[in-house]
């Protein structure tokens, strides 16, 4: 019972005291509050423990189980351990800590990251498609977009930067903030839930735990 | 102790919202009556998670950024949400569930949610603690690692609900080559085009935390929706009369909300 009911209340305590934090000035309240926080950070890197544990016990076991692509195991237990060693031994300012990340994550990062401009194209390649109604109001503002964005645009009509500043600011913006506007209320309302306690998902529970 | 200026709108709206939620969450209670309108993505779940069932291929799940404390800390609530339903139904039709974690914090409330999830279907034999794994807080190596989860395992359905960032576009993209069934859902303004585009079906904004009403039905979770819809109203009437007067020349709302 305790131990089903304490983080309930611990989350409605937290919730609380930030909650009033941002509508009170109050010494107490502010420190308290600060504190808290800081709580979190702390329990934030204590999380990542847990996960570099999980990532290591995962892969051990695909290393024991001599799995068909255990290969990559290897390659990520020895990256794991071997940079960990290095930043937590010889601190992260060491020339060695620093070619690494120079010379092996920030390449392989900007890799991976500029798969996005062909997963953009062909994505926008199935969307562009004309199937529907909705399709052809996305492909016409894409394509006035696009016109308004290079100099053969404005060689068609002298108009289309304007067009496609008119489509940016009035239309795309007043659709964004609408979304906007649903999401706060959304997100106040799942808040709400969470610090009464009555959202319970995050310790395992179902979407209600009383609250009905 | 006083009340901060400027936030005084917050306050008066806050209560206001509780205020609603209270009223509404009673009302359905009696009259048990309030219509919401399908969401076309969260019908498809079954769909989704039969057909993997049927091909015998698992569904993955990823919540993107997965984190409680920043400001879209709300859209991971909303996410695990989706990931319990998702493990359900998973566990009903006897389908494997693979979660990928981009976030440490996330890892070990993922692990509950779907544990206990299994543990509600009565199937926790059926549950695989090495299927929910955490991958890594860093963009670009978490995103190549689900790249390399979803062509391995040839995942038939991809189920992403949360915050993400410029992950959207290449996880949705490698689950529509991989030919899985998508729903995706996020309020993150920058990524919903990407879902839009990729994905079957999107979850757009509050959707995402209208979902567990539209699933589970409960007094206190409609009660939170009609308060929203109020809410809309509210927001809608005052841009409107906001504009009229600022046209107008008169900034008398526009100072009365700076309160």
């Amino acid at each position: 019972m305790v131990l089903t009911q304490l983080p309930i209340f611990v989350t409605m305590f937290v919730g609380i005291v930030v909650l009033l934090d941002f509508w009170i000035k109050q010494d107490g309240l502010i420190l308290l509050s600060r504190e808290l926080m800081n709580w979190g950070v702390i329990i934030s890197a204590f999380a990542t423990g847990l996960g570099g544990a999980n990532l290591l016990r995962i892969h051990m076991k695909k290393l024991q189980a001599q799995k068909r692509d255990a290969f990559y195991s290897i390659v990520l237990l020895t990256a794991l351990i071997g940079y960990t060693l290095i930043g937590v031994l010889l601190r992260s300012t060491h020339p060695w800590y620093v070619y690494i990340f120079n010379n092996a994550l920030q390449p392989l990062s900007a890799t991976v990251f500029s798969f996005n401009a062909f997963f953009m194209l062909s994505a926008a390649y199935r969307a562009f498609k004309v199937r529907t109604a909705q399709a052809t109001v996305l492909l016409v503002s894409a394509i006035l977009v696009m016109l308004g964005s290079v100099g053969i645009g404005e060689v068609i009509y002298a108009g289309m930067p304007a067009v496609k500043s008119w489509i940016q600011n009035v239309g795309t913006t007043a659709g964004f903030r609408g979304v906007t506007i649903g999401t706060a209320l959304g997100a106040i309302g799942l808040s709400l839930r969470v610090i009464l306690g009555i959202e319970r998902t995050q310790f395992g529970g179902s979407g209600t735990g009383g609250g009905d | 102790m006083t009340l901060i200026p400027g936030r005084m709108t917050h306050l008066i709206f806050f209560a206001l919202f509780c205020a609603a939620t209270w009223y509404a969450t009673n009302r359905f209670k009696v009259t048990g009556l309030v219509p919401i309108r399908r969401v076309t993505g969260l019908d498809a779940f079954e769909e989704a998670i039969g057909r993997a069932t049927e091909l015998g291929r698992p569904v993955h799940f990823s919540l993107g950024r997965g984190l409680f404390d920043a400001e879209h800390g709300a859209q991971t609530f909303a996410g695990l949400a989706m990931l319990r339903h998702t493990a359900l139904t998973a566990a009903k039709y006897g389908c494997r569930l693979i979660v990928t974690n981009q976030s440490a914090q996330a890892h070990p409330v993922t692990e509950e949610v779907v544990r206990q999830a299994f543990l509600e279907a009565g199937k926790p034999d059926a549950y695989n603690p090495d299927d929910i794994r955490y991958l890594s807080e860093e963009q670009n190596a978490y995103v190549s690692a689900v790249i390399g989860v979803m062509n391995r395992d040839k995942i038939a359905a991809n189920v992403m609900f949360g915050y993400f960032y410029a992950e959207s576009m290449m996880l949705a993209e490698t689950g529509n080559f991989v030919g899985a069934i998508q729903i995706a859902g996020t309020a993150n303004t920058h990524q919903i085009p990407f879902f839009v585009a990729a994905c079957d079906y999107t979850l757009i904004g509050e959707e995402i935390f209208a979902a567990s009403a539209y699933l589970e039905r409960q007094p206190v979770q409609i009660g939170c929706l009609t308060a929203q819809d109020l809410g809309k109203g509210l927001a809608f009437g005052l841009i409107i009369i906001g504009a009229l007067l600022s046209t107008m020349g008169n900034s008398a709302l526009t100072n009365l909300l700076k309160k």
